[in-house]
């Protein structure tokens, strides 16, 4: 499955699916998230964004966007570069290791940041932290190419 | 053959129920009462979540008023009779309590609860260098101290509030669910490697006093809500950062979503106050003034040593390290600051030409 595409996020929703019982112990989440992935390093010729819907215990459903700072509450924004060494953390180590967390990547603002329009759609990224930790952590189970 | 009553313990109207029913006669006035709800179906907007108060609030006596007359226990909504007692509720009006989120924060709070006990892999703490495990103690010793404020204080007001905004109130009783667990969790980890339970500090313990003491609910809930637990976001988060181990990661991942909740609770409860109170720009001022003097203690807070440097030894790796640590503590300053900044902005109550946090940590 290529990354980024659709079909990958969705390859990862398929997983979220098979582990429902984890994700309805970490509870409902009702979030709109960002995933931008800045162009360049993989021939990209502009940035592309999948806007990611979690209405459910998990994400239900998964589009590419233009808009994606006016769609999202918040987006998760780096390189071609930092999402693919998450992606192989997350498979390497059966889930991210203590330095490849979404929260540990994005604290210090680099290498990836979290951008919103309102400090309170900000704060979603935190009140969701382990249901987005666990969706990403399926990666695992996704076989990954990384070709632009 | 049943006997009258005569007992004395009955007063009159008892008895002549008790007559009745021993002559096989009923009152069955509930049976046949239709007011005000009979006949409703509240269903699920998503059936996978289930029956949420966003849903039945939708179908009945969702909205409350904004200046209840009544002083009740009994549910919004419900039918009463008209001599209930007065519970002396002194938060009398939807603007003193109300925020536009706190329906759905309840619901969010309790469906992601967690154990301390079962949620946290404990086995995967393992021996860390002294300096480590002193600055993670440290650490969990300060919010085992710190946390319990965000019960304490709701409990101290909930009684007062009136039950027609029985959102707020409810969703304050996860808060304090939130914060005891959050007390747990701290002392569990100062106790469970070999460090054990540190340093308190006197400025520490103001500031709770403060909060604790504050002479009306919204400014606690300013010093608490935003300032206090803003605060404490960013640490959870940097411990989250930082952590050495599985076992920290996970506790600084549930802690944050606790307390983003409540957070987020307390900014637009902050906007529903200013924009809905009589006075707006009374009440504006009142606030600003509040924050004028809390500010004050945010440098106090991140020039402590006992708070930045145990931050700077896990950032850094160890005592050894620590002027690398110090990136940490600055990242956390300038976050803190911007973030506490926004949230005031978007209560509207705009912070950023008044403030004297400084931008930048003086280090």
């Amino acid at each position: 499955m290529k990354f980024p595409t659709v079909e990958w996020f969705e390859a990862l929703e398929k997983q979220a699916e098979k582990n429902s019982d984890t994700f309805r112990r970490l509870g409902f989440c009702e979030a709109a998230v960002g995933v931008k992935v800045l162009a360049a390093e993989n021939g990209q010729t502009r940035d592309r964004s999948f806007l990611l819907t979690f209405n459910s215990y998990s994400c239900n459903s998964v589009e590419e966007v233009d808009n994606i700072e006016q769609a999202a509450d918040f987006v998760m924004e780096a390189n071609f570069g930092t999402w693919k060494e998450m992606i192989e953390n997350i498979t390497a180590n059966g889930g991210a290791d203590l330095s490849h967390t979404l929260n540990y990547l994005v604290m210090p603002g680099v290498p990836m940041k979290v951008t919103s329009h309102d400090q309170l759609k900000d704060d979603v990224f935190s009140r969701f932290i382990s249901t987005f930790q666990e969706f990403f952590d399926g990666a695992q189970h996704v076989e990954t190419e990384f070709s632009g | 053959m049943v006997s009258p009553v005569t007992d004395t313990i009955y007063n009159s109207d008892q008895k002549e129920y008790i007559e009745g029913l021993n002559r096989g006669t009923f009152d069955l006035q509930w049976l046949k009462d239709e007011r005000p709800t009979f006949g409703v179906h509240a269903k699920p907007r998503n059936p996978k979540r289930g029956l949420t108060l966003q849903d039945i609030n939708a179908a009945f006596a969702g909205e409350p008023e904004d200046a209840p007359t009544t002083r009740v226990m009994a549910p919004r909504g419900a039918v009463y009779d008209d001599d209930l007692p007065d519970m002396g509720y002194t938060y009398n009006e939807k603007y003193l309590v109300w925020s536009d989120n706190v329906v759905a924060l309840y619901e969010e709070a309790t469906a992601r609860q967690w154990s301390a006990t079962r949620d946290i892999p404990w086995d995967k703490l393992k021996k860390l260098p002294e300096d480590i495990e002193r600055a993670e103690c440290q650490i969990a010793t300060l919010l085992s101290e710190i946390e319990m404020i965000a019960a304490d204080f709701p409990a101290k007001w909930l009684w007062q509030m009136n039950q027609h905004f029985h959102e707020v109130k409810m969703f304050l009783c996860t808060q304090a669910m939130d914060e005891a667990r959050h007390l747990e969790v701290f002392r569990k980890r100062a106790l469970a490697n070999g460090g054990g339970l540190m340093h308190c500090l006197t400025g520490t313990e103001q500031f709770l006093k403060t909060i604790l003491h504050a002479p009306t609910y919204v400014q606690g809930s300013f010093l608490m809500h935003i300032l206090g637990e803003g605060i404490v976001l960013d640490i959870f988060r940097g411990g989250e950062f930082l952590a050495q181990n599985e076992t920290e990661k996970e506790i600084y991942r549930l802690c944050m979503q606790d307390e983003a909740r409540h957070v987020s609770y307390g900014t637009m409860h902050l906007k529903y106050y200013l924009e809905n109170h009589p006075d707006r720009e009374k009440a504006l001022a009142e606030m600003h003034t509040l924050a004028d003097v809390a500010e004050l203690g945010i440098p106090g807070f991140l020039t402590n040593p006992f708070i930045i440097e145990p931050l700077a030894v896990l950032m850094g790796g160890g005592v050894k390290h620590i002027d690398q640590g110090m990136d940490a503590v600055r990242l956390i300053w300038g976050r803190m600051r911007e973030e506490y900044l926004s949230r005031c902005e978007l209560a509207g109550m705009d912070r950023r030409a008044r403030t004297r946090i400084p931008a930048e940590a003086p280090y």
